[in-house]
């Protein structure tokens, strides 16, 4: 689509922040100046918002599949098997986004499981997923955040 | 919920407020401030029983349907009171309306302090960019103070839930984490692991205080001396070990400098070092650090809350979405920084 949505997005906020925020005041100016910040972060979310999600779903699948032979639970073991096969063919944001949550919350019930696990490999599993959250909170970065 | 006019509030405080008998709105304004509450800036000339005239500046906050804070106007207005006099500078209070059906919500009128400033993201501009220091130095001053006032005498009982040393660190979590599990609506695998860490061991306070709950920079109003004249926002306050309050301001989520001073002022351990000359405490590294880790995790719960309630459609303040959006992300690295694995 072009123009470019992300370059369309930065320019009307800036338009928005320098040119109609000023003849504002007060709440309106405020809610104004909050959604021209938040035409920038979806300006930056919509370049890289499939690509995120599925170099982070890669990631988790592949965690489950080291993590499988050290996981004693039964039942958690069949449901990170069965995640750890899957793959991102449905690319809609809303589809990336249900996949992601499902990864994600067996990856707080194997995360869980290996911290209560004493063994070198239970501890180079939960290495690589501290490794995994530090990249995701890479992936999720946005420009204006104060950290 | 009822939209506020100068007639339906100027109809209300005739008939609510004691020895008020008409009342003349000349000018009512929503604010700005905050993402919890409502809030109004009126003038009004009020006439009393015995014709006398009075020229009133108010604030009016009102409780919405829904929010990312669960707590009530009786909480902030009562603390407002309790503290006023102990060396806090807060507004006077006026009028307290916990009835929801008079105004749409539970509504509390105070003092309006004119003239002064509170936004967090003009102190690198002049004049202020002069003043940091004394700024820094009187927030966490204030803040030190509040930790030392004896709570003993302040009535707090009668509004807020009992607290001991052993008990006050657990009875946080839990109350931020089962509000947490109520409004996430993503799952957060760095808030999970969080809350694991924080539960294996909580701290005992060296003693309890009137925690603010919300104390950093943005509540505070300020002149371009760099005078502080008000700590605002009151709403979370409970009782609990005052290192909560420091830890609050010290979060990685309020660097509005969008580097490491605290709250856009000054260094961490600058900021404690302020904090434990006026509180006459020393922070203990350990509990230091949980209460850091807890801060996040705090915060993350009201993000999550945000986010939750304009989902739902419950409140579709734009404040809401856009805290949500942008800080989020803030406190799962904050969290990951304060365990060691960023």
């Amino acid at each position: 689509m072009k123009p470019d949505i992300s370059l369309v997005l930065q320019d009307h906020a800036t338009r928005l922040a320098e040119s109609i925020v000023p003849k504002l005041s007060g709440f309106e100016a405020n809610g104004a100046a909050m959604m021209s910040a938040m035409l920038v972060m979806i300006g930056e979310e919509w370049e890289r918002g499939a690509a995120r999600r599925v170099e982070e779903n890669t990631a988790i699948r592949a965690l489950f599949t080291q993590a499988l032979p050290l996981v004693t639970d039964a039942a958690l073991s069949t449901r990170i098997k069965a995640l750890a096969a899957g793959h991102d063919e449905d690319l809609h944001i809303s589809a990336l986004d249900k996949a992601n949550a499902e990864l994600r919350t067996e990856l707080i019930a194997l995360q869980t499981h290996v911290e209560g696990l004493d063994s070198d490999a239970a501890r180079g599993v939960n290495d690589a997923i501290w490794a995994e959250l530090s990249a995701s909170v890479k992936r999720r970065a946005l420009s204006s955040a104060n950290f | 919920m009822i939209e506020l006019t100068p007639e339906i509030v100027g109809a209300y405080l005739a008939r609510s407020v004691p020895g008020w008998e008409t009342i003349q709105i000349s000018s009512m304004d929503r604010l700005p401030l905050g993402a919890s509450r409502e809030t109004f800036r009126i003038d009004a000339s009020v006439t009393a029983a015995d014709g006398k005239k009075t020229d009133y500046k108010m604030i009016l906050r009102r409780d919405p349907p829904a929010s990312l804070v669960d707590s009530d106007r009786l909480t902030e207005y009562e603390s407002y009171r309790a503290i006023y006099g102990h060396g806090i500078p807060v507004p006077q209070m006026i009028h307290l309306e916990m009835d929801p059906e008079q105004l749409g919500g539970a509504i509390s009128i105070a003092e309006d302090m004119r003239g002064f400033h509170n936004s967090e993201y003009q102190f690198d501009m002049e004049p202020w960019c002069n003043h940091i220091p004394k700024l820094a130095e009187q927030m966490w001053s204030y803040m030190g103070k509040l930790a030392a006032v004896e709570i003993d005498g302040l009535g707090l009982e009668s509004f807020m839930d009992p607290a001991t040393v052993e008990t006050a660190a657990k009875q946080q979590l839990d109350f931020w984490v089962s509000k947490f599990r109520r409004n996430c609506i993503c799952p957060d695998p760095i808030m999970e692991a969080a809350i694991r860490t924080l539960e294996r061991t909580c701290p005992v306070a060296k003693k309890l205080a009137m925690v603010h709950g919300d104390f950093r920079a943005g509540n505070f109003l300020y002149d371009e001396a760099g005078d502080i004249h008000a700590i605002l926002d009151w709403e979370m306050a409970h009782i609990g070990d005052p290192l909560e309050d420091l830890t609050w301001s010290l979060n990685r989520g309020f660097c509005f400098g969008k580097d490491d001073r605290r709250s856009g002022l000054v260094s961490r351990e600058e900021a404690i070092a302020i904090w434990e000359k006026a509180s006459g405490m020393t922070a203990d590294p350990a509990a230091l650090a949980w209460y850091e880790l807890f801060s996040c995790v705090k915060a993350q719960s009201l993000w999550a809350s945000a986010a939750n309630v304009w989902q739902s459609g419950e409140n579709r303040d734009i404040i809401l979405a856009y805290a949500s959006w942008w800080l989020q992300n803030t406190e799962n690295k904050a969290m990951l920084e304060i365990m060691g694995r960023l």
